[in-house]
């Protein structure tokens, strides 16, 4: 009867491991390696929303404008085809999607919403500053876009896009609801500020941003350059209040355009238009390199000279220089005398990137009268690096520098062959919000490289 | 117990005492079927006694027997044969079929095994022999053009690559559409990951299945077969039966294979023009150290060396226009011979055997397999045992253990500045990247891909890896340790009713290693990736069946059952930075660590259930019905029903034909669901990431020594429901002339709604994506299966095994809101679901055109883009069909299979680089035309175009370049080609050692047999082998970018019985 004894056990054994299990899953579903959102803190937040900012300021959105303004251009493969102003629906997509929308300004949304819940109103000042720095790129660069009804997850899978000249409001509020959350008594103060800026120096740099948000509007608001020059008597001092985003060192946490140099070597180079307007200029060598050709090289991995092409360069949040600039062109539009603010423009910009004092003065000195074109030039060149959009933005209400459109830059994008205006929308908004980006090119007159948006008309 | 046994013996030796005064003898032969193939498992019985036996593996039998005793020997779907024992102690018998009869058993849903003429469903299958010989690593790739209805693409040539099977097209956008795989009752996991657009190509884990260890393969196509099986098998079951002990003496089966691979096709290279591009209007040399990757440089016979031998870059010199040199002309250089001849070698031993009560099955097996590339390498090693044990008369237990490790070197493809495809192609002509050595030679040899600096010998100076450089510096390994183990039961307590229980365990680890030495183009100062995955299933059975007859005409098969699953994978990663050391890849030698963990899991349960009644044994019902738990679902509606329920009727039962033997029709129609993605109903918070720009790595969390978390981009959804599924299907089966000529059709319509999808959603909601069920696809198609025997005698025979596949897979309908979802590709060009279209549809770039169609053309006669990306191409082939031929001729056999795919759209992306660089053929032939004239209208007049246009001016620079002015790549439209091919995927030649040899030697039986895969390729299609898939075993398909090339291959093989 042994076997018999043995089949009982056996069946035993297996009849209770199938019984064992019952269908009762309680936390199967619930993924052990990842928190859920009410463990997660401001401070660990806020370092998300500033290093995806500044990457945004200076990736892929910056080579945009880098390259359209001729600081950079295309040596192969998709830069190339940037440069001949070949940049559509697809190539909008990433930066809008995962850096702006689903990114920093999600990440901004978030903090200011959480900040409201457990009274941080400092953190969500700095959250404020945040999402307007971003609102700004995004609308610099697409007019019309959605904020109003923007990140409310599916209780609104379709935000319209927002007037443009109402979002130039929005900024302005943006900040002045950031200055006096800064302002009141927070005993926790600013979570998870990687750059350390002080209550007051993140005030001042609100005021810097306001003063450039004015000065956006030259051509579409009569006393933006009052307004700007207001604001900027109330913003950084010196080169020493400028706050800013140090990367690291390192592959991992290093500046974008560093990690382009070495990740894409070779496939975009310094401008000609830039590399000759930039000859015996004393930033030169920080700037560029020659290469065995004759061309400039904005990267090369051996050479520590090149300021803005360090794994661990800076990205001002908004350079003192910029302000000063700000300051020059609302001095000459209001009818002051902007040739001290400029210089001092220059002098900052010059000492940040470590000129000696008598280079500077030589090249102060050399500069003649000063008018919109030495300012927007001379902004031109100091901006080369930190603020590419900027750059951009100057020159569509401006048209200075007076580049020349590349020659082959007429295509189905860009069907007049200007120097664009504007990006199209990505096609994740052509796909997903259908209604609304229709919509939105409707109210524009169009969204291809050669539309206007609002703020930048071409006239 | 002491008092029994002695008994025991007693008995037994009293038995032996009596044989051995009854005179026996030892009665042996072989039992063959008229093919002369030995017949495994026949019945020897000596008439009118118990006393039998059965024929082993290979057609031998002994047995104990008197002279004047018959012999009978049966096996299903065979006449019985009886033979009268004579003075001669050798008996062989041929065995014919039994037209009569006709049938042999299939094995269908939950290994329960039928007479076809009781299945209401499609069910094929595919014999041990037919994947024997395939010269295939990969079980899913022996599948290929076997079966009707069952798809398979491989995604490269590379040693180990994962290959892509899909069972009546696509269901679900974003689940796995592969079948399921089950071995001896339990399912096994045959799941890939690692395989995106760049990187190295991965295995999928049915590699690690020993074919040799095959005894059978039954594939279920429909959603009514696979009820019984539940959610994981709504895209079919691959049934795969492995070779069992049998009773007998000890039977040793040796097998020795020995297989060469070429690359079997390449795109066509120009060797006409040299590195450079317009300088100032006019083509002119750029070398290497220019960075320089165009080939629109001056013509090579324009050029000559100046005889520097310093000049690292090239042993002749630098290049100088004609006239400024040592007048050594410059030459062009074959950048193909780099491929080279790979070789698989493979051995297995097996051995089974046992007793009446205990039976045995012990395999080992061991593969090694070098690549078409230097330094890829696949290794598997596997070891099976299978016992089965009868306890008692009515109570058996069995157990098998298969170990396997399999893993190798794999080298780096697709879009990757590392690929070796992308760095081989793009290679200038005027650039040899062995420097003098090709294949493993330059592999070997440092200074082919290394200036004496450190920095890389390449083209265009490191920006892409020469192919040298990157077999050798980006080492990427994997290494596979995987048990699979059972244990079941079956206890039969009743004649009517058994009881079979089973517990299956299937667990690996996947140890991956991947380094980027310094200098390698994708990451200059080094890198080092480690992924460590462990995976672990348990499936549990237990299943009631029952089996009565209900009266003398009525029969009836019931099951009644519970199936539980349990999975949990888990991912651990780390990637290292920034190297020190170079060639050491080791974290401790990198600057930055990012480590990063996922662990998924998810638990099945489920109620089964199925009854099917014969009447007459001409009509046959059934009705099966299955009520799963999932824990992916919420909480509060995690079950749902699957059911299915059909009808065969065996017609040629009520007329006697004297050429139709068998005619039968079917019908099924069935209900399966499936569950979510795990974790899709909560939001959660990842470690964040700051990306946004596709042209440089992320800056992923924890940096600056600080934690940082951000919301995920997709957004949870409480409320999913469970996935429908619907399928009808008929079919029709016909025998006549003795079933000389079969013909099986089987028409289906297969639909799948509230799809469980991650839809995207606008990025201004802060989300990009959601988990929703939306959408509706659809899947119609033809099957056919034909098989012709046009000669049939003693010496003689041929046989014609064709089968046909057409189908169509829609897209029905999409969410609101949701235009398309991609399934993989590149932002360019990708393979999509878009409502209205075929799944998988190629969706890229395309050319303006006016309401007529046509395109229209800017004044500077260019065609004008689209400002709009659309659908540019169709994946999905109009048909398939294998036609398989064996002529079989005393000991020798000849056995032919040819693969013709008619249709189906591939995007050869890879053509578009190679026109943008200027290494493609086309640009030699076309670049200096200067009188084209682009067919369409012009945008602004409405005309047709007449405007001339030279197609590369090198006066315009670059931007006027036709090839260039569209952007890198072109316009994807213009890569859109038709892949359809006519192929001869095997052919082989077995010669089977004859009686005469083998009976004189310690040998039962023997064969030889030369094999051949892809012996030759006719396609249209002007990249690599259309048969591939940049992102392997996912769903997206029909994407072709820098894949690693097909191959064909020639082998040997040598199998000795003992």
């Amino acid at each position: 009867m042994k076997l018999y004894k043995i089949t009982t056990v056996f069946f035993t054994v297996l009849f209770s491991l199938t019984l064992l299990v019952s269908c009762d899953y309680e936390d199967v579903n619930q993924d052990p390696t990842r928190p859920g959102g009410e463990s997660v803190p401001l401070v660990a937040i806020v370092p998300a929303m500033q290093t995806q900012t500044h990457r945004n300021i200076g990736a892929v959105l910056g080579r945009y404008g880098g390259i359209i303004m001729q600081q950079w251009q295309g040596f192969d493969a998709q830069q190339l085809q940037y440069t001949s102003y070949v940049i559509g629906e697809n190539d909008t997509n990433n930066p809008w999607d995962f850096g702006l929308y689903t990114g920093s300004m999600r990440d901004a949304a978030d903090i200011i919403d959480r900040a409201t819940q457990t009274d941080a109103p400092n953190t969500r000042g700095l959250a404020k500053i945040y999402m307007a720095i971003n609102l700004g790129i995004a609308t610099n660069i697409w007019g019309d876009v959605p904020y109003s009804e923007a990140f409310l997850g599916d209780a609104n899978l379709t935000p319209k896009y927002d007037d443009q000249e109402e979002l130039y409001g929005v900024l302005q509020n943006l900040l002045s609801e950031a200055i006096t959350d800064l302002q009141a008594d927070d005993p926790s103060g600013i979570q998870g500020d990687l750059i350390g800026g002080s209550t007051d120096e993140w005030i001042a740099t609100a005021h810097a941003l306001k003063a450039r948000f004015y000065i956006q509007q030259t051509s579409v608001k009569s006393d933006a350059a009052q307004l700007a020059l207001a604001e900027a008597q109330m913003a950084l001092d010196s080169n020493g209040d400028q706050l800013d985003f140090i990367w690291e060192n390192s592959q991992n946490g290093g500046h974008p355009l560093a990690l382009f140099g070495f990740q894409r070597p070779n496939t975009m180079i310094i401008g000609e238009y830039f590399a000759d307007l930039m000859m015996g200029d004393p930033r030169m060598d920080l700037y560029m390199v020659p290469d065995d050709g004759n061309n400039f090289l904005y990267f090369r991995s051996s050479n520590p000279n090149l300021f803005w092409a360090q794994l661990n360069s800076p990205s001002p949040v908004i350079s003192y220089s910029e302000l000063k600039f700000i300051e020059a062109e609302a001095l000459e539009r209001t009818g002051g005398d902007a040739s001290e603010a400029l210089f001092e423009a220059i002098r900052a910009n010059m000492q940040y990137l470590g000129i000696s004092t008598g280079n500077i003065n030589a090249y102060i000195d050399a500069i003649g009268d000063v008018d919109i074109e030495t300012i927007i030039v001379e902004k031109y060149k100091a901006m080369y690096g930190q603020a590419p959009i900027q750059v951009w933005n100057d020159y569509r209400r401006t048209g200075f520098p007076d580049i020349t459109p590349n020659p082959n830059g007429e295509n189905g994008l860009n069907p007049s062959g200007i120097v664009p205006r504007r990006l199209l929308y990505p096609i994740s908004e052509r796909q997903a919000n259908p209604d609304a980006y229709q919509a939105a090119i409707d109210a524009q007159g169009g969204h291809l490289l050669d539309d206007d948006i609002w703020v930048f008309p071409s006239n | 117990m002491k008092a029994k046994f002695s008994s025991i013996l007693t008995l037994l030796l009293a038995f032996v005492v009596q044989i051995t005064l009854a005179q026996e003898q030892t009665i042996s032969g072989t039992v063959t079927d008229e093919d002369g193939l030995p017949l495994p498992g026949v019945n020897v019985l000596i008439k009118g006694t118990s006393t039998g036996t059965q024929t082993d593996f290979d057609g031998n039998y002994s047995i104990e027997a008197e002279m004047g005793d018959i012999l009978s020997f049966s096996f299903v779907g065979l006449e019985t044969t009886e033979v009268t024992v004579g003075s001669s102690n050798r008996i062989d018998v041929t065995m014919a079929a039994d037209a009569a009869q006709l049938e042999e058993v299939v094995v269908t849903a939950l290994g329960v095994t039928a007479t076809p003429r009781s299945v209401t469903y499609a069910v094929e299958g595919v014999t041990a022999e037919e994947i024997e010989n395939t010269g295939e690593t990969n079980l899913v790739n022996s599948l290929s053009s076997k079966a009707a209805g069952v798809n398979v693409v491989s995604s490269s040539g590379s040693v180990g690559a994962s290959s892509n099977i899909r069972i009546r097209g696509n269901t679900s956008i974003n689940r796995s559409n592969s079948p399921l795989f089950i071995v001896d009752g339990v399912p096994i996991d045959n799941s890939s990951s690692g395989n995106g657009v760049g990187s190295v190509d991965q295995s999928n884990r049915a590699i690690d299945i020993n074919q040799n260890d095959i005894a059978s393969i039954d594939i279920l196509k429909g959603t009514a077969a696979q009820t019984l099986y539940g959610l994981r098998a709504a895209n079919g079951v691959v049934i795969i039966t492995t070779k069992k002990g049998q009773t007998g003496a000890p039977t040793v089966s040796v097998s020795s294979t020995l297989q060469f691979s070429e690359v079997n096709q390449l795109p066509d290279l120009q060797s006409e023009y040299a590195q450079g591009r317009p300088v100032g209007g006019v083509p002119t040399y750029r070398g290497p150290e220019t960075f320089e990757g165009f080939s629109w440089g001056p013509r090579i016979d324009a050029l000559e060396y100046d005889g520097d031998t310093s000049y690292p870059y090239n042993r002749f010199g630098r290049l100088v226009p004609e006239g400024q040199g040592d007048g050594t002309p410059a030459r062009a250089f074959d950048q193909k011979d780099f491929f080279v001849t790979g070789v698989l070698n493979e051995q297995n031993v097996s051995v089974r055997g046992g007793s009446e009560k205990v039976k045995y099955y012990i395999s080992g097996g061991k593969l090694n397999q070098t690549g078409v590339a230097p330094t890829e390498e696949f290794n598997r090693r596997s070891f099976r045992a299978d016992v089965t044990a009868s306890l008692r008369e009515d109570f058996e237990v069995s157990a098998s253990g298969n170990y396997v490790t399999s893993g190798g070197r794999r080298v780096q493809r697709g879009s990757n500045v590392s690929g070796i495809m992308l760095g081989l192609l793009r290679t200038t002509p005027t650039f040899d990247n062995g420097n003098g050595l090709s294949g493993r030679d330059a592999a070997d040899e440092p200074s082919t891909y290394q200036l004496p600096d450190g920095r890389q010998r390449s083209y265009r100076a490191g920006v892409y890896d020469n192919p040298y450089w990157t077999v050798a510096k980006n080492p990427s390994t994997d290494d596979v340790k995987r048990f699979i183990g059972r244990l079941s039961f079956e206890y039969k307590p009743f004649d009517w009713g058994t009881l079979k229980g089973s517990y299956g365990y299937d667990q690996y680890s996947d140890v991956r290693k991947q380094g980027i030495d310094i200098n390698s183009a994708s990451n200059p100062q080094g890198q080092v990736f480690d992924l460590s995955i462990f995976n672990e299933d348990i499936n549990t059975q237990l299943l009631m069946l029952f089996d009565k007859n209900i009266s003398d005409n009525i029969t009836f098969n019931g099951i009644v059952g519970y199936d539980g699953f349990r999975t949990e994978t888990l991912f651990r990663d780390v990637l290292g930075l920034g190297m020190t050391i170079p060639g050491f890849y080791n974290l401790s030698n990198t600057a930055t660590q990012n480590p990063s963990e996922s662990l998924s899991r998810r638990h099945l349960d489920a109620f089964l259930s199925e009854a099917k009644f014969g009447i007459n044994e001409t009509l046959f019902l059934n009705a099966a019905f299955r009520n799963d738990w999932s824990s992916t679902l919420p909480e509060n509606d995690n079950n749902f029903q699957s059911y299915s329920f059909g009808a065969s009727f065996v017609f040629s039962e009520l007329f006697d034909s004297s050429f139709m033997d068998y005619g039968k029709l079917r019908g099924s129609y069935g209900k399966t669901g499936n569950d979510a993605p795990i974790y899709s109903t909560l939001t959660y918070y990842n470690a964040a990431t700051s990306g946004g720009d596709g042209f440089i790595d992320s800056n992923q969390f924890p940096i600056f020594s600080t934690v940082a978390f951000e919301r995920s981009a997709q957004q949870g959804n409480p409320g999913i429901r469970p996935e429908v599924t619907r399928e009808f299907e008929v079919g029709a089966e016909f025998r006549f002339w003795n079933s000389r000529l079969k013909l099986d059709v089987t028409y289906y319509d297969k639909e799948t709604e509230d799809q469980i999808i991650a839809v995207d959603q606008p990025a201004v909601t802060g989300f990009t994506s959601r988990v929703v069920n939306a959408g509706v696809i659809s899947n119609k198609g033809w099957e056919a299966l034909l098989g012709i025997k046009p000669i049939d005698t003693p010496g003689f025979s041929w046989d014609i095994d064709a089968n046909f596949s057409a189908y169509d897979n829609v897209v029905e309908e999409l969410a609101e809101n949701v235009e398309s979802i991609t399934l993989a590709g590149f932002t360019s060009t990708s393979s999509r679901v878009l409502p209205g279209e075929s799944y998988g549809a190629i969706f890229g770039s395309r050319y303006a055109r006016n309401e007529n169609g046509d395109v229209l053309i800017g004044d500077n006669g260019f065609p004008l883009v689209d400002p709009q990306d659309g659908v540019i191409g169709d994946p999905i082939p109009d048909f398939t069909v294998g036609v398989r031929n064996t002529f079989s001729f005393g000991n020798f056999s000849v056995s032919a299979l040819i693969d013709v795919r008619e249709g189906g759209d591939v995007w050869c992306g890879t053509c578009g680089i190679l026109d943008y660089f200027g290494t493609s053929q086309t640009t030699a032939e076309q670049r200096e035309i200067t009188d084209f004239v682009f067919d369409g209208v012009n945008a602004n007049t409405g005309q047709p175009n007449t405007q001339q246009v030279a197609l590369a001016d090198p006066a315009g620079g670059l931007g006027a370049n036709r090839w260039i002015r569209y952007g890198f790549g072109g316009v994807s439209e213009d890569y859109i080609y038709d892949s359809s091919w006519f192929r001869l995927r095997e052919a082989s030649l077995t010669y089977r050692l004859p009686s005469s040899i083998t009976e004189n030697s310690f040998l039962s039986s023997g064969s030889f047999t030369a094999s051949a895969r892809n012996l030759f390729l006719v396609t249209d299609y002007p990249g690599i082998d259309p048969e591939t898939n940049l992102t392997g075993s996912s769903n997206g398909i029909g994407l072709d970018y820098f894949n690693q090339p097909n191959t064909k291959s020639y082998a040997l093989t040598v199998k000795l019985n003992f």
